[in-house]
């Protein structure tokens, strides 16, 4: 597309389209084609594809200029997803803009389900995440002169949610105090413990949705 | 206008009408600037009346939400913020002409981990292990289930109070405040756009007003009819439905809770083994209808342990007592969860089986 043709584009949707319309008209011969006011005949699929983004630029620009909006933490993150968002529908790389005929259907259908990705997923679906851990603990005697026990054990990783196996490779900063701190292996052992029960807490949560075809636990208490 | 949650209820209200009168705006569900209601917000002291008013407004905003839930066809992306953690979904719905809902939950970062819906058939797609299906008319994870019900069944535990008008998602919003009546619970801010009611941004937040979980719209498409795309999805093969082997076999020990929070029921109780450590534990399942948490009983097997507790959009209390662990965990706040555990009491069933 030339570049005329792209900063009309720019133009029209900043409502500034009828000065450099005229421009146009002028140096353009073939003129014509741009005497319509209808965006949709004059525009291309890339040139469409292009507005898009001028528009979406246009919005994510008017979107950071607002001030005051409350628990506003991810502006910018806001951005860069709503970018991603709209690659993902202009791109038609998941939904298809246009339903897929005949025996294409079942093909067309199975772009939802890709196949195994490379990457390992969690031993659970479960959106889990660890904020901290506050210890509230009595300092151990021996420990005391350390200075261990008093700081709060943080787990400041998702572990169950993403990543179980940087959970095992994490190295608590007492590991080598192991006689000072009344184990870390504990530790460790204990936040395992902590996070299954996180997780478990979620799957429960999700089996717990499903409709209870017979007695509900309530109404059966046990003997 | 980021006001925080007061805890004292005068005070909340005193917020509420300051926010009133900075936001001229506020409309009624279906109805443009009520001249009423505005006239009624000038008064200083606001009567029984007028209080019941506000939360008539709140409720029925609510309620448009979780009509707008089940019935919009929309196409959604949003970021779901949880803790530190940032997470960009895609969000699909559509209702077709005979009534039945297709919704699709896709993860865009990471494993391409997507929940597919059929009114109460959820399937869930993980790359790296198996799928399944559920029996549910809720996708798990985004939002809770309880934002599909009425506010009737809430509203002994919770009031919804309009808040006033903003912009998001580069929509006109309306935003409410769902806050629990003991502040012993979690309460939300919703912000919901005022043409259709639908769900634009979301926070859990402390009965001291921090944020623990957000979901932010970050562009909505809404369709005046079923979308030819999410026709497509009819031919996506499910998996197998999933058998709750869970729920077979009975809990071996009696839970006396001697203290919890009004309205919570008991929903769920079974004897399973932990996921990831295997550990044997009886399991209790305790809602409000909008707020749940568990409660596990487990036989300690190590050395007396102290008392943990996570603080987080999941908070977690555990504790020892006696020859048991008592673990809380749920989306309330830690010193709730904390006196859950601590007034937890342990029984055993009368004893009819021996151990497997």
């Amino acid at each position: 597309m030339s570049f005329t043709k792209q900063q009309l584009t720019s133009a029209w949707l900043d409502n500034e389209a009828s000065s450099l319309h005229e421009a146009e008209t002028e140096t353009s011969a073939a003129g014509a084609a741009v005497n319509t006011d209808s965006l949709t005949e004059v525009l291309t699929a890339e040139q469409r594809a292009l507005w898009q983004r001028y528009a979406l630029v246009g919005s994510v620009l008017r979107g950071d200029a607002e001030v005051g909006q409350p628990l506003d933490i991810s502006a910018q993150v806001a951005a860069r997803v709503a970018a991603e968002a709209a690659s993902d529908t202009t791109e038609s790389s998941v939904v298809g803009i246009s339903v897929a005929a005949g025996g294409a259907r079942t093909k067309a259908a199975m772009r939802w389900l890709k196949p195994a990705a490379s990457a390992a997923v969690a031993a659970s679906v479960a959106i889990v995440a660890v904020l901290s851990v506050q210890q509230w603990n009595q300092p151990m005697p021996g420990s005391e002169s350390s200075g261990q026990s008093m700081e709060p054990a943080l787990i400041t990783n998702p572990l169950g949610g993403r990543n179980p196996v940087s959970y095992n490779s994490v190295g608590s900063p007492g590991a080598n105090k192991a006689v000072a701190t009344p184990g870390s292996d504990a530790q460790q052992q204990q936040r395992r413990q902590l996070q299954s029960y996180l997780i478990d807490h979620q799957q429960q949560l999700q089996l717990r949705q499903q409709a209870e075809p017979e007695t509900t636990p309530e109404s059966q208490p046990p003997q | 206008m980021t006001i925080k949650y007061a805890t004292v209820a005068p005070l909340l209200l005193t917020g509420l009408l300051f926010s009133f009168s900075s936001a001229p705006v506020l409309a009624l569900p279906q109805q443009a600037t009520d001249p009423n209601t505005s006239a009624a917000i000038q008064v200083e002291e606001p009567s029984e009346a007028d209080r019941a008013e506000y939360e008539d407004i709140g409720a029925s905003w609510y309620n448009r939400m979780a009509q707008a839930l089940r019935q919009l066809n929309f196409d959604a992306a949003l970021v779901h913020v949880q803790d530190d953690r940032i997470e960009p979904l895609r969000w699909l719905h559509g209702l077709d002409e005979s009534q039945q809902e297709v919704e699709l939950v896709m993860r865009l970062n990471g494993p391409d981990f997507r929940v597919l819906r059929f009114d109460d058939q959820t399937a869930y797609y993980q790359p790296a292990s198996n799928s399944y299906s559920l029996r549910s008319n809720v996708v798990h994870g985004l939002i809770p289930a309880g934002f599909y019900e009425n506010f009737d069944q809430l509203s002994d535990y919770y009031r919804a109070l309009p808040v006033g008008g903003a912009r998001v998602a580069d929509r006109d919003a309306q935003h409410i405040r769902v806050i629990s009546r003991d502040n012993l619970r979690f309460g939300y801010s919703l912000w919901l756009d005022k043409e259709t009611g639908m769900l634009l941004k979301s926070a859990m937040v402390t009965p001291q007003g921090d944020v623990v979980e957000q979901i932010q719209l970050t562009s909505l498409a809404i369709h005046p009819r079923f979308p030819a795309n999410l026709e497509e999805l009819r031919d996506v093969p499910r998996p197998p439905l999933l058998y709750d082997t869970d729920r077979l076999m009975q809990v071996r020990y009696k839970l006396l809770p001697g203290w919890l929070p009004e309205g919570f029921k008991l929903l769920r109780s079974n004897h399973h083994r932990l996921a990831m450590t295997g550990i044997r534990a009886d399991y209790f399942l305790f809602s409000d209808g909008l707020t749940e948490f568990s409660v596990y009983i487990a036989e300690a097997d190590a050395p007396p342990m102290q008392p943990v507790a996570i603080s987080g959009s999941d908070s977690l209390y555990s504790l020892q007592n006696n020859e048991f662990v008592v673990t809380v965990v749920g989306s309330i706040p830690v010193p709730t969860a904390q006196r859950i555990a601590e007034n937890i009491a342990v029984e055993p069933v009368v004893s009819t089986g021996t151990q497997p």
